[in-house]
């Protein structure tokens, strides 16, 4: 636990236990390495008492899923997941593509008329709507604030470059008599 | 923005949305047919004149309404409202030993130990259930849950 008066100080360290996610302003785009360090120990101690209940519930979510995939491979417009030959997917996320060359709408608008159905979604959010690449942790190449680590290794001092060389030069011992 | 226009472009068109496990292969049903709704009505018909322009809403309701009816108008509601009276009910069983007891104390001629003995053996059963019921609606699932509670639990 944290306990300060330096706001700047609570907001980057509100950021470092929730993966640098700006929850504050409703974006999530990274602008340094964070881990997700929120769980407390009594939220642990329930998550590994639910685990014993984690292959049934996969058991469920695959059959659902795939009932899901099924029913919405003949809908014009809609693409669901492609499940690759061999694999299963657990469905921790239901996701699928729209045809935009088959609609006439927006994924946005597709969104609103399918909550105004009763179906909870949303559109283009997840890894908080853009690739992970343009985070601007790598676009900026800010992992650590300060450092270039690990996207660019310090330059090394002659010495270091010296004593690198010596150890590739120095002849084995090994089979020798 | 470009460095990859294929993972790009795809972040345009991907819904994502929850199913749980919880859910029956019928609450699956109603989704894809949700889906399936939303789709037709923004289908794409270069037949009508050539317009790009989502048709107004109504027609698709008036449309969706004629072939696919429901079977109960305002099923949501009735859902709801049944689930509030489960509620009432369940809460009003708990009030009940209360409210009668003076009336059983007289017609049974308890005696106020005799009456403290049927709280106390009401007190254990309900202490016990509060320990498995959880478990034993994971058993059972939701549904049969809540329709036991109703019909068979006082």
């Amino acid at each position: 636990m944290l306990l300060t008066s330096d706001d700047k100080l609570r907001y980057v360290a509100s950021l470092f236990v929730d993966k640098c996610f700006q929850r504050e302003e409703g974006i999530r785009n990274p602008f340094f390495l964070a881990p997700n360090y929120q769980m407390t120990e009594l939220q642990g101690a329930v998550a590994l008492a639910q685990l014993e209940r984690l292959p049934d519930v996969v058991v469920s979510r695959r059959k659902l899923g795939n009932r899901l995939n099924d029913a919405l491979n003949d809908v014009p417009g809609i693409v669901p997941q492609r499940v690759p030959q061999g694999c299963e997917h657990s469905y921790f996320l239901y996701l699928f593509r729209l045809d935009l060359g088959e609609l006439t709408c927006t994924a946005d608008e597709f969104a609103r008329a399918l909550a105004a159905e009763g179906i909870p979604n949303s559109a283009r959010q997840i890894t908080g709507g853009r690739p992970v690449y343009l985070y601007d942790l790598f676009q900026h190449r800010t992992a650590i604030p300060g450092s270039a680590y690990p996207f660019a290794q310090p330059e090394m001092t002659v010495a270091t470059k010296w004593a690198i060389a010596q150890s590739r030069n120095k002849p084995s011992n090994a089979g020798s008599p | 923005m470009g460095d990859c226009p294929i993972a790009e472009q795809a972040f345009e068109r991907w819904i994502t949305m929850n199913i749980y496990e919880h859910y029956r292969e019928f609450d699956i049903d109603e989704i894809a047919h949700g889906i399936g709704k939303v789709a037709s009505h923004y289908k794409r018909e270069d037949s009508r004149c050539g317009l790009d322009e989502p048709r107004p809403m109504t027609e698709t309701k008036e449309r969706d309404r004629t072939m696919n009816p429901s079977p109960i108008r305002g099923l949501r509601w009735w859902i709801a409202g049944l689930l509030f009276l489960c509620t009432v009910i369940n809460y009003i069983d708990r009030q009940t030993l209360n409210v009668l007891g003076p009336i059983l104390q007289e017609t049974y001629s308890w005696t106020k130990e005799d009456f403290a003995v049927l709280l106390i053996a009401f007190r254990i059963g309900y202490t016990i259930m509060q320990c498995v019921s959880g478990r034993l609606l994971d058993w059972i699932g939701t549904y049969a849950g809540v329709a036991s509670s109703v019909r068979f639990i006082p």
